[in-house]
């Protein structure tokens, strides 16, 4: 029997990434084409950014000279932000399966880089590099050696973002890391937008394209690993052109090194991942006026909440993402201040944003619902103790996030205060929005169970319990009733503040003392009746509960 | 099924008994009518190959699964129709620890005294008694679930089941897991808990624990009861004589003389 040589067993550790790419995403057919179909958009996308970089550099031969660091550059960045963001080596396979197979951990992280070129997701940094040798023509040896390049770009990308991600991952818990993730991810949302809405303002205007080419790379890029490949594509050949071609060289050999090695610490169990030790809830002291159940879910799901890195990220990227690009939205390219039904719509969106907690909560660290459903507490009791856990929360964050928003949109007005004396009223209709969200939740969340985090939803749709694209847009479609009901009482509240067009003030100001908290009674008995039907839901329909969450009990 | 409940001559009804007890999950038969009855005070080993139905059956005995035909009453109560009042009174350890991993063991066990409604003061003494059985160390409990190993989830679990101090436990593989020190400390608690008229109903594959504590046993297989009763019933139901130890009836009941042919074309391991 001889041993396969490492490249054979590169080789089948390859193999393995392929099968598991598609076996993760084919329980059902309609995932499959779902997954099919976004992948064929990436690569639409990739395809069209390839020709725009192609017929820009056709144009205009010299628009390469920028064009090139500034691609090269952006492009290694993007790829070790976007690894770290989205946690990357995670998907690849669970190294921790194969460390007691006859596997090296220099083959493992070499597969893992060559795997990179499999992703779709590549195709994308690749694309521009790509236009940009097509439109500069060449001969075939000339158009080869540029592709070389290009791959040679991806693949210390690559590397570097693997390197880094397994340093991290030595250093600090998971955890940790994830929260990392999630400030560079709301960071990297921002900037990307931002980047977008220059690019649109400047150069998407077709006479005005060739402007792009005309950008100088930042002074930094000439000094990023990646520079010596584009001193090769140039063929550049001076001292300090050399002296970056032998940089990128070592230095894709440092990080080759130290990924290696850093995997090689995890697998041999050299580093523990450090454990994470929490202060006791508060010794739980009673809470006035909860019932000890009631008190108990409530302390649990708040607890829930805060501890599970996912859910902390969403509670930001939410607002991040949802939120923030209405705020840019709202003004106009040529800095005009936006109009009052920006702030109007904030209370809609910060409830959208976050109606992920009110809708799924119970599918939070569902591993420890058969526990609380073998427990003999009122299912009332229970499920009243997450709605105030989750509504308090929502209402708690959304009332500071909306403030921060408005402040930025006085900001991008030049008039920094300009919008916060909206902010009572759009706290006020925060505070409805949710609690008619609270309710619908109950409901929702009872009958129809999705597990909120990634893990927990692969693992249903693996098992054939995953709900369909139809069926999940024809539960989305849930929110439009919910909304116009949110909309119709939060107007009821503050309709002596409202000025409405064509009928104007209806209300003196002072009757909001009596409309205010009508409305707040009106949202609460939503809450209320929801909270009703979601406990008896939950009471009749347990089994079907748990295997929509945790279907790998069964 | 009142009517239809055995009683023994002593007046004493069964805590467990099903009749016809049936589970399909589409086409498939998980449990087939599966008649039982398990009385007061009695260390019950219900066992079976892997996929023989144990779990599904015990699941459904604590209301967890609905069965598709057939009846159980579990301490009187039927345990679809009277779900909560059966829960105050039964502890339930499954086989995968259901815990909510970002609680600490000690907030985990405060939760489940609360929402059992213990009052707190002595909730946190018996969840800090069961820690100190499960031998958890105080700076163990400061940290979260998640970062348990398999055998310290399965002793918060165990330590869950038992905290309300219940007259009825189902226990799905208890010892999966657990090292040999705090299997004993828990047989132990176990064993007095039955001295003192706790049921317990045990699905595990640890046969030399079964034959030790069990009163009496059940092996099912493909989900159909295939013998019942105290150990020498049970030698006399599968035929093997009266030397056949608990492991040689399960083999022979369970398939094992298939082991042979599946052991052909194996010579490379000599």
């Amino acid at each position: 029997m001889n041993p396969p040589g490492a490249l054979t067993r590169a080789g089948l550790l390859l193999r393995l990434r392929l099968k598991l790419m598609f076996r993760a995403k084919s329980a059902k057919p309609a995932s499959f084409v779902f997954t099919m179909l976004v992948n064929m958009t990436v690569l639409g996308v990739a395809a069209l950014m390839a020709a725009g970089m192609a017929f820009l550099t056709l144009k205009e031969p010299s628009a390469a000279e920028n064009l090139l660091p500034n691609s090269f550059g952006s492009i290694f960045i993007a790829q070790i932000l976007m690894s770290l963001v989205g946690l990357s080596t995670s998907e690849f396979f669970d190294v921790g399966r194969i460390m007691h197979l006859p596997v090296a951990a220099a083959e493992v992280f070499g597969s893992m880089v060559l795997s990179g070129f499999i992703s779709v997701v590549t195709a994308l940094y690749m694309a521009t590099p790509l236009g940009i040798a097509c439109g500069c023509g060449g001969g075939v040896l000339v158009i080869v050696a540029r592709v070389l390049l290009i791959l040679a770009l991806v693949a210390v990308g690559h590397m570097t973002a693997l390197a880094l991600h397994f340093l991290l991952a030595t250093a600090m818990t998971r955890r940790r890391m994830r929260d990392l993730a999630m400030v560079l991810g709301s960071l990297l949302g921002v900037a990307f937008y931002v980047a977008f809405r220059v690019l649109d303002a400047r150069y998407f205007d077709a006479n005005r394209s060739h402007e792009l080419a005309l950008v100088p790379p930042p002074a930094f890029y000439a000094w990023l690993p990646t520079s010596g490949l584009v001193d090769l594509w140039n063929g550049d050949f001076s001292a300090l052109a050399l002296l970056r071609i032998c940089f990128t060289f070592v230095f894709a050999g440092v990080m080759t090194f130290i990924g290696a090695s850093r995997l090689q610490r995890l697998l041999s169990g050299e580093v523990q991942p450090a454990q994470q030790s929490v202060q006791d809830l508060r010794e739980a002291r009673a809470i006035p006026f909860l019932a000890q159940e009631t008190a108990a879910s409530f302390r649990l799901h708040l607890a829930l909440m805060w501890r599970d890195p996912q859910l902390r990220m969403q509670w930001f990227q939410g607002i991040v993402f949802v939120c923030l690009p209405w705020v840019f939205l709202a003004i106009k390219d040529d800095g005009d201040e936006p109009g009052l039904w920006a702030a109007a719509m904030l209370p809609a969106l910060l409830v959208l944003a976050h109606a992920g907690f009110h809708h799924s909560f119970f599918g939070a660290d569902s591993r420890g619902l058969t526990q609380l459903v073998l427990t003999p507490a009122r299912r009332t009791r229970l499920v009243f103790g997450r709605m105030l856990a989750v509504t308090a929360t929502c209402v708690a964050v959304d009332i500071v996030a909306s403030a921060l928003l408005l402040l930025g949109m006085g900001l991008l007005a030049s008039d920094l205060l300009r919008w916060l004396p909206h902010w009572p009223l759009v706290a006020a209709a925060v505070v409805i929005f949710h609690l008619v969200a609270s309710g619908v939740g109950a409901m929702y969340s009872t009958r129809w169970p999705v597990p909120l985090t990634a893990g927990d939803r692969r693992a249903a749709t693996r098992s054939g319990q995953g709900q369909g694209c139809a069926t999940q847009f024809l539960k989305l479609l849930l929110f439009l009733p919910e909304f116009a009901l949110s909309a119709i009482i939060a107007a009821v509240g503050l309709l002596p503040v409202l000025d409405l067009p064509l009928v104007g003030k209806l209300l003196p100001t002072p009757a909001m003392v009596i409309t205010y908290p009508l409305a707040l009674l009106l949202a609460a008995g939503v809450a209320f009746a929801g909270c009703q039907i979601g406990a008896r839901t939950l009471a009749t329909r347990e089994e079907e509960f748990l295997q929509a969450l945790r279907p790998a009990a069964e | 099924m009142d009517e239809a409940q055995p009683v023994l001559a002593s007046g004493v009804q069964p805590v467990v008994v099903t009749r016809g007890l049936t589970r399909s999950f589409g086409d498939k038969v998980a449990v087939s009518a599966l008649d039982l009855a398990v009385m007061p005070g009695e260390f019950f080993g219900f066992l079976g190959p892997n996929g023989a139905g144990k779990s599904t059956t015990i699941r459904m005995l604590c209301g967890l699964l609905r069965p598709s035909a057939g009846e159980a009453r579990v301490l009187g109560l039927d345990p679809v129709a009277d779900t909560l009042e059966l829960r105050r009174r039964i502890g339930v350890l499954p086989e995968e620890p259901a815990l909510y991993e970002r609680l600490t063991a000690m907030e985990m066990l405060a939760l489940v005294a609360d929402l059992h409604g213990i009052e707190r003061h002595e909730g946190r003494r018996r969840a800090s008694a069961l820690l100190d059985l499960m031998e958890l160390s105080s700076d163990e409990r400061g940290r979260i679930l998640l970062d348990y190993s398999m055998g310290m989830r399965k002793k918060v679990s165990l330590a869950a089941a038992l905290l309300h101090g219940p007259r009825l436990l189902f226990l799905d593989e208890p010892f999966n897991g657990i090292d040999a020190v705090t299997v004993r400390a828990i047989r132990g608690v176990l064993t007095d808990a039955v001295a003192r008229g706790v049921t317990i109903f045990f699905s595990s594959h640890v046969l030399e624990l079964v034959e030790r504590l069990c009163t009496r046993v059940a092996i099912i297989t493909s989900g159909r009861m295939q013998v019942c009763g105290t150990l020498p019933e049970v030698r006399e139901q599968s035929g093997l004589g009266a030397a056949a130890s608990l492991e040689d009836i399960f083999v022979h009941l369970a398939g094992g003389g298939r082991a042979g042919e599946a052991a052909q074309g194996l010579e490379f391991l000599q």
